[in-house]
């Protein structure tokens, strides 16, 4: 390193700016050359007063106390949801304690999980299967007994038709309920008031 | 306060310490205990770059004051991080220049070269700093300093304070990084201009 690159980089030193090779060769030639050492240290001592001008300056005891005293008359304005970020969204969610895990809360969890896909399973699995709604009903021949008397001179496919002729047969079996209860649902309906307007046509109230 | 309850806050304290994030979320919660563990870890920085600016401890500390009353306000939007420090400084310089503007009509004349180094509507002598061992040589860098236009001014105090990198300083000013360390470079040569002859007439540098 020469004169003029140490005279260029005597700030970054003294604050630390320097990569360790420049860092390594400054201080190579500021053991070996008078003239840089005496401008470094001069840099050095004046960096030194304009610390100390700030380090020298120190806040009274009374500015917490003034400063707390103000804080009580003082509300904070709460982010509000829309303005956060993603990773903001998803903390301010998961840091409300009620979500913080904990093996008690997560029993209970579990625990309510099972009842509610327990109620789910036995009150929507019947609705859905058209199959088991007809059995039940017996208006179709249930499946085990189709299994248990095979018929002799059946073959393969003349099981898959009988059993394709069940499921077509429960499925009508299924519209008519429904279009039944459609019926029933219309009944309890009180009937529409007809009213006649002057010019002849009909208004349906 | 007597020693246990001493003990219990310096134990709640380095609890805090351990994340500046928890005492975020704390404080905005109204904790005013982790409030308090924010200004102590800051103040000293806002003080020192409030000082800077304005050249006047007690008007410093007064701007101190309510910067972290600002600060404690929008808590709420306080969204990175991490960042504490500078978003600190960023309230503390938007404070300056308000108080600045407000006092635009108070005479400020820096004469540097003069026998009366600062003439200041307010007897600035009178505050704390007037106390200091050499209270000339404070006299001297106070009056180059308020010299500075305020980005070579704010970047030089956050450079001798050594707290922030480029990159937060740079989002403290709104500045480029180049551009900080033109501005840096020039108040550099313009501080030691205005105070090596002081220097090397009284402490022989």
């Amino acid at each position: 390193m020469n004169c003029e690159n140490f005279l260029f980089l005597i700030d970054d030193f003294i604050e630390g700016e320097l990569e360790s090779q420049e860092s390594l060769e400054f201080s190579e030639h500021l053991a070996v050359c008078k003239s840089c050492a005496f401008s470094y240290e001069k840099c050095r001592r004046e960096q030194e007063v304009f610390e100390n001008y700030f380090l020298k300056a120190e806040a009274t005891p009374a500015l917490w106390k003034n400063l707390q005293s103000a804080m009580r008359n003082e509300k904070i304005a709460q982010p509000s949801y829309s303005s956060m970020t993603i990773a903001g969204k998803y903390k301010k969610v998961f840091s409300n304690p009620f979500l913080v895990f904990s093996p008690k809360k997560t029993a209970f969890a579990g625990f309510g999980i099972l009842i509610l896909s327990t109620f789910i399973f036995i009150f929507t699995g019947r609705e859905n299967s058209p199959v088991e709604y007809a059995e039940s009903n017996n208006k179709i021949q249930p499946s085990y007994q189709i299994n248990e008397q095979p018929e002799r001179s059946a073959t393969t496919s003349g099981i898959n038709q009988k059993e394709n002729a069940r499921i077509n047969q429960a499925m009508i079996v299924t519209e008519q309920a429904a279009a039944k209860r459609l019926r029933i649902k219309n009944l309890r309906r009180p009937p529409k008031q007809v009213k006649a307007l002057p010019e002849g046509n009909i208004e349906i109230g | 306060m007597n020693a246990i309850s001493l003990t219990n806050s310096k134990v709640y304290g380095e609890t805090l310490m351990k994340k500046s994030e928890s005492l975020i979320e704390l404080a905005r919660r109204g904790d005013e205990e982790a409030f308090r563990l924010i200004f102590e870890q800051h103040h000293r920085l806002v003080l020192r770059f409030i000082y800077g600016m304005v050249g006047n401890l007690g008007q410093a500390e007064e701007l101190t004051q309510e910067t972290f009353l600002s600060a404690y306000r929008s808590l709420g939007s306080y969204l990175e991080e991490g960042k504490l420090a500078p978003w600190l400084c960023g309230i503390a310089k938007n404070v300056t220049r308000n108080w600045t503007r407000t006092r635009q009509n108070e005479i400020f004349n820096v004469e540097l070269d003069q026998q009366e180094v600062l003439e200041v509507k307010d007897n600035i002598n009178q505050t704390p700093e007037g106390d200091f061992l050499d209270g000339e040589l404070n006299d001297k860098i106070r009056a180059a300093l308020l010299r500075l236009d305020e980005d070579k001014q704010m970047v030089f105090t956050l450079k001798i304070l050594r707290q922030l990198s480029y990159e937060e300083i740079a989002e403290v000013t709104g500045s480029t990084i180049p551009k900080l360390k033109t501005d840096l470079h020039r108040a550099k040569i313009e501080m030691r201009r205005l105070i090596r002859p002081y220097l090397e007439d009284n402490y022989e540098l």
